[in-house]
Formats: C-alpha cells, sequence, structure tokens
C-alpha cells in the first residue's frame, strides 16, 4: 500500500518541476534582517497605497498629508510623540514575552487594568501628594494593575499549561468590560458624578497631568525610553535575560540547565504585564486625563505585537518602531477630515504586521532560482 | 422560570450562537489540518460587510450570502500563503488578519454615498417555514421558527463530522495535521490539503460573518463581531476539534451572551455592561479547568508547526 504511494509522489514531482531551491540559512545577519523588514514596511505602504487608489482616492497626496499631520509641525511632532509613549512599552511588553516564546496577546487587557489602576491611584493620592510623588505612585500603582492582570494568564499557564494565546484574548475582553462598566455601567469612583450627560471619567488631579518639558518630551516618554534601555540590559546583562533567551531558544534546553519553568513564566509574565500596565497609567496621565474608555481602548497592545515583531523583537529597535507607528496612528482621527477613512491606518498597521510576518521567510530561508534538469529531481 | 422564557430563550441562543457553530466547523476543518488560524474575527468581518454590501444592492440576502463565503474564503488565503509557503508564526498572522480584517471591512463599510455604515438593507434571512407552525408546543420554536442558515450550520456541523471521522479525505486530512511528514512520505500533498482546508475554514468564517448583517443585527457596524471569531477559534479547542460538540458549546455560548434578554423577560435588571463581560468570562474559567483536568490533549500535533519538507 505505501510502496505505490510513494511512487506517486515522485511521479507528481517530477512533473510539477519548479526550479526554485528554499535553502534553510545558518544564521542571518541582523542587518539583513532589518532590511527585509524595512522592505516590508515599504511593501505595506505601497499596499495601502494601491487599497487608496480603488477606494478613488489619491494615494500620494494621502500621504504626503499623512506626513505632513505626522511631523510637520511643533504641534503635530508633539501629537506624534505622546503616541509613541504608549507603543514604546506596550511593544516592549509584547517583546519580553514574544522573547520568552509565549505567546502573550494580553497587552490590551494589562493596559486597561494598569489604567483603571493608574486613575484610582491619581484620584486617591494626587490631591494629597506632592506632583513628584503622585506621578510615581500612579506609575507603581499602573505597574501593578498590569502585573496582577498578567498574573491571572501566568499562573495557569506555568501551572497546568493552559495555553496563554486563549487566557490572554479572554482577559482582554474581560477587562474591557470591567473598564466600560466602571464609566457607563455604574456610578462608580472613576466616574465623574457631577457631569449629568454622558458618562465620562473623574478627571485626574492636575499634579498628576504630565507637561511636556521644553514642549516635547514629557515625563511618560522619559521614562519608557529609560525602561526600553533597562530591558535590553536585563535581557542582556542579567542571568534572568539570559535564562530568558535560553527558554525562548529551547524548553528542553532551559529545563536540562535546571532553569523552573514555572516562575520564569510568572516572572516575564509580571514584567510584561507591569510594562503594558504603566503604558496604561502615563497614557491617563498625559492624554486621557481620566479612565475614558472610548480613548483607552484603542488596541494598543494589539498594535504593541506589530511594534515588536517589526523591531524583531529588540528592546532598543522598539523605540523607532514605536515612532513610526506613533505617527500612523496619532494621524488616524484626522484623516476624515480630508474625506479618508481613519480605518486606513489600520488596514496599514495590519498589511505591515502580515508583510513582516511573511517577510520572516526570506531571513530563515535562502530562495535561489534553479536550472531544472530534465527527469532529475 | 416559566416555559415560555425557557424556550425563547433557547430559540435567541440558537440564532446568536448560529455564527459561531459555522465559524467554529470551519475552523476545525482549518486546525484539523494542522494550521491554526487566530484571524477568524477579521475573516468573519470581512464576511459581515461585504455580505451586506452586496445584499444592499441586490436585495437578496443569498447573492449577500454567496458574496460573503466567496470574499472571505479569499481573504483567508493570505493566511494559506503566509502560514503554509511562507511558514510565518500562525500567532503573529492570526493576530495580523484581525487587524487588518477590522480595518479593511471599517474601510469598506465608510465607502459609497450614504457610506454602508449608515445604511439600513431591509431584506434579510426570514424563517423558513410559516407563522403558523412556530406555535406548535416545544418544536415549533426550537425547531421550526428557524433561517435558512440555521439549517445550513446544522446540516455544515453533520457534514464536518461525517467528513473528518467518515471518509478517506477525512482521514488525509487529520493526517497532515498529526504528522505531516509521514503524510507526506505517504503520498499526500500536505501544502495543498492545507491551502484547501483554510479556504475551506475561511469560506464557513465568512458564513459566520455574513449571518450578523443579514439576519442577527440585520445592519452593519464597525468591529461588530466584538470577540465571536476569538471566541469560536477557542470553542475549537475545548470542543476536542469535533463539530457535534462545537454545536453545543456555541450555543451555550449564545445562552451566556444573550442572558441579558432572558433575565429582561424574567424582569431582572443588570448592567450590560456586566453581562458583556460574562462569555469571555467562561470561556477563560472553563480554559483553565479542563487544562487543569486534562490528562491527554486531542490536539492535532502538528497545529500551528509550518512544515518544511527539508528539515525532516
Amino acid at each position: 500500500m505505501t510502496a505505490p504511494a510513494v511512487d506517486r509522489a515522485a511521479a507528481r514531482s517530477g512533473r510539477w518541476h519548479i526550479p526554485i531551491t528554499v535553502e534553510q540559512r545558518a544564521a542571518s545577519r541582523f542587518l539583513q534582517q532589518l532590511g527585509v523588514n524595512l522592505v516590508a514596511l515599504v511593501l505595506a505602504f505601497g499596499l495601502g497605497a494601491i487599497l487608496l487608489l480603488m477606494a478613488g482616492d489619491n494615494p500620494f497626496d494621502v500621504y504626503r498629508e499623512m506626513f505632513d499631520r505626522a511631523f510637520g509641525s511643533s504641534r503635530a511632532f508633539r501629537e506624534t510623540l505622546r503616541s509613541t509613549t504608549p507603543l514604546i512599552l506596550t511593544g516592549l511588553a509584547v517583546t519580553v514575552c514574544f522573547r520568552m516564546g509565549l505567546w502573550s496577546i494580553g497587552a490590551e487587557g494589562q493596559l486597561i487594568a494598569g489604567s483603571v489602576a493608574g486613575a484610582a491611584a491619581a484620584l486617591v493620592l494626587g490631591p494629597s501628594l506632592p506632583a513628584s510623588l503622585a506621578v510615581a505612585a500612579v506609575v507603581i500603582a499602573a505597574a501593578l494593575g498590569g502585573a496582577a492582570w498578567a498574573t491571572l494568564a501566568s499562573v495557569p499557564r506555568a501551572l497546568f499549561g493552559t495555553d496563554e494565546v486563549v487566557t490572554t484574548l479572554m482577559l482582554n475582553f474581560v477587562a474591557l468590560g470591567i473598564m466600560n462598566y466602571l464609566i457607563y455601567g455604574s456610578v462608580s469612583y472613576w466616574r465623574d458624578r457631577t457631569n449629568l450627560g454622558f458618562p465620562a471619567g473623574k478627571v485626574i488631579p492636575e499634579s498628576t497631568q504630565l507637561d511636556p518639558y521644553f514642549g516635547v518630551f514629557d515625563a511618560g516618554l522619559i521614562l519608557s525610553l529609560a525602561l526600553a534601555l533597562i530591558v535590553a540590559l536585563a535581557l542582556r546583562r542579567t542571568v534572568w535575560g539570559y535564562q530568558l533567551r535560553v527558554a525562548g531558544d529551547s524548553r528542553a534546553a532551559a529545563s536540562y540547565a535546571g532553569i523552573s519553568a514555572t516562575r520564569q513564566i510568572i516572572s516575564v509574565f509580571a514584567v510584561s504585564g507591569a510594562l503594558a500596565g504603566i503604558a496604561g497609567g502615563t497614557f491617563v496621565m498625559s492624554i486621557t486625563f481620566a479612565l475614558e474608555p472610548r480613548a483607552i481602548a484603542v488596541n494598543l497592545g494589539f498594535v504593541g505585537i506589530v511594534v515588536a515583531a517589526v523591531a524583531l523583537l529588540k528592546p532598543l529597535l522598539v523605540v523607532p518602531i514605536a515612532f513610526l507607528m506613533g505617527a500612523l496612528l496619532s494621524i488616524a482621527p484626522s484623516l476624515s477630515i480630508f474625506g479618508v477613512s481613519p480605518a486606513v491606518v489600520i488596514v496599514i498597521q495590519g498589511i505591515i504586521l502580515l508583510c513582516v510576518a511573511g517577510a520572516q521567510f526570506f531571513i530563515r530561508y535562502r530562495v535561489r532560482i534553479t536550472r531544472a534538469e530534465v527527469g532529475s529531481r | 422560570m416559566n416555559d415560555w422564557v425557557l424556550i425563547q430563550s433557547l430559540v435567541v441562543a440558537v440564532s446568536t450562537g448560529t455564527p459561531v457553530v459555522l465559524a467554529g466547523s470551519g475552523a476545525i476543518l482549518t486546525q484539523r489540518s494542522g494550521v491554526l488560524d487566530l484571524g477568524v474575527e477579521g475573516t468573519m468581518l470581512i464576511g459581515a460587510v461585504t455580505g451586506f454590501w452586496v445584499t444592499t444592492a441586490t436585495g437578496s440576502p443569498f447573492a449577500g450570502l454567496v458574496v460573503a463565503v466567496l470574499a472571505a474564503a479569499v481573504f483567508s488565503m493570505i493566511q494559506g500563503v503566509l502560514a503554509v509557503s511562507l511558514r510565518a508564526n500562525q500567532v503573529v498572522v492570526g493576530v495580523a488578519l484581525v487587524i487588518f480584517g477590522s480595518g479593511l471591512s471599517s474601510f469598506i463599510g465608510s465607502q459609497g454615498d450614504p457610506p454602508l455604515a449608515r445604511r439600513f438593507s431591509g431584506a434579510i434571512f426570514t424563517p423558513v417555514f410559516p407563522e403558523s407552525v412556530h406555535d406548535w408546543p416545544a418544536v415549533g420554536p426550537l425547531l421550526l421558527s428557524h433561517d435558512p442558515v440555521v439549517y445550513m450550520s446544522w446540516a455544515f456541523v453533520a457534514v464536518v463530522q461525517w467528513y473528518v471521522f467518515r471518509t478517506r479525505t477525512g482521514m488525509h486530512l487529520r493526517a497532515v495535521g498529526h504528522d505531516p511528514a509521514s503524510a507526506d512520505a505517504a503520498g499526500l500533498r500536505v501544502s495543498g490539503m492545507r491551502y484547501l482546508h483554510v479556504a475551506l475554514g475561511g469560506a464557513a468564517a465568512g458564513a459566520g460573518g455574513g449571518y450578523l448583517t443579514l439576519r442577527l443585527f440585520s445592519d452593519w457596524f464597525d468591529d461588530m463581531t466584538a470577540g465571536m471569531g476569538w471566541i469560536a477559534v477557542i470553542l475549537v479547542i475545548l470542543a476536542s476539534w469535533r463539530s457535534l460538540r462545537l454545536l453545543v458549546a456555541a450555543y451555550a455560548f449564545g445562552a451566556i451572551s444573550s442572558l441579558g434578554f432572558t433575565l429582561q423577560l424574567l424582569g431582572w435588571n443588570i448592567p450590560t455592561e456586566l453581562l458583556a463581560i460574562l462569555p469571555f468570562l467562561v470561556v477563560y474559567l472553563v480554559m483553565v479547568f479542563v487544562s487543569a483536568a486534562e490528562r491527554r490533549s486531542q490536539m492535532p500535533a502538528a497545529l500551528a508547526e509550518p512544515y518544511f519538507r527539508e528539515s525532516r
């Protein structure tokens, strides 16, 4: 039974001989990887242009307008930087987990948990503490909130092997639902009780609202840059980072080396959750100034996956990529003014991630066109 | 709880669960072939918006459903190319497809004058059997009051069950998802099987999305799937990749999602925001308990693993 089947397969491959061979690369250079990803980025904008053409818009005009609105004025540049901060942090959160081969897509929910905890700290402690202490308290509360939310996924993963893709996803929706409930479904501590119109979050005290220094950098951005550096150093120079990279390359090797998977999974998730949580806390302090579900739940966690993937899971590369994605994100609302659907930005983000995911093939494999030799296989 | 409330709740659970039945049964085929398509949420949105578009243009929900199925199958080929041919990370591709599908469907929905998102189609699927039989005790509302898509979804579940376990191709499908190297050695076309079943899964997700605009909500709005696609993928795991179990799980999801409706009939008032959390919380808890109690997974052994002939 088996033998003829093999023959059939052989006959088939003879008939359909494609003059391309695919070889696994032994190792790939960093610049080569970066180059492939940059090509993927350009390709994504090219595909986006085709979509714009099909919708009857002139892609050059749209892209020029987008560029102007992201970088054209100091105000535009400031908006771009403000959108960069949360993306650096969610990008780092995703990087830490993905580097270990933990496919957490929970940054979204952890960011929301961080926003809720951070806003609570701002509302409770803001009035009584000096500004710098109050801001620090919000950051710490947000980090704890995000880390706690991540623990709901990491503990089942570590103890029972519960798939983290599933749990983090479900927890995203639960977190979103809780935040909606706090503002729209109940008269909670976070809700502005003096506002009788559409339900809104209570504005945080001025001491916790971040002002940009030198008109550009606010404390959130500086903190996120520092955290990118810390994560890069932690991955490269600490035992924790070393063990994480070993486990990311091979679980089996890590377990032979006596690295405790349980402790590692929980600690990596906690760090990742804390980073995403801080993204939520700083977002509340520098952009929304209140727990505003509609402004907070804008897929920053998911875009963090795009950032991390394009940045090749390198913490320092996360910063420029987050800046690029932040530019895209900050112009989305203004697109509708000149008649283009803001959804274009989401489409381009999706295409970028698809292109980058596909481009990894050309990093891992070498594709060569070979001359077909008749009769050979 | 009186019988009338119970029966009405079950009827609503069936229609709420139907998109998940369709998308989930399709996802069983995809995952059985060894490809984990996490992009179902995005694929459903593509089906929903294209189906709505064609129905507003033609006035025929059937034409809309056909286009929803075809568009979604084409859309899912992105998954096919990336996951099968380019061996990309399937988690990343899935998330990318959800972002892309969400953006693209919203973009399509913003086209036209007035835009699709502000149109009301009017043409939706209606019950197959005449009103008079709907009042037959129990059987009437539960079995005879549905629209054609619900009956198609039942047929689809039965066909998937039969195909996977009772046909030769179904056996090949399971082989490809379980041990692609051996399947390849035995002469099966691993990539071809995977492409085909990614397309079938996409088509079914498109039908599920189409059901949202052509029956359940009867109009289009951004991100209207609201997590249904993710739920479908996860229920496949809970149902151990078996479509009959998936049917039960999907209706349980439908019942939990429409709990607000039931409670309203009973005169209770619980904030919708809290009820909206419930299905996701339940799935999370069930997943944790199932994995804690599980002895042996029924998962296709090569799920989410790209196959590369040269590296076996």
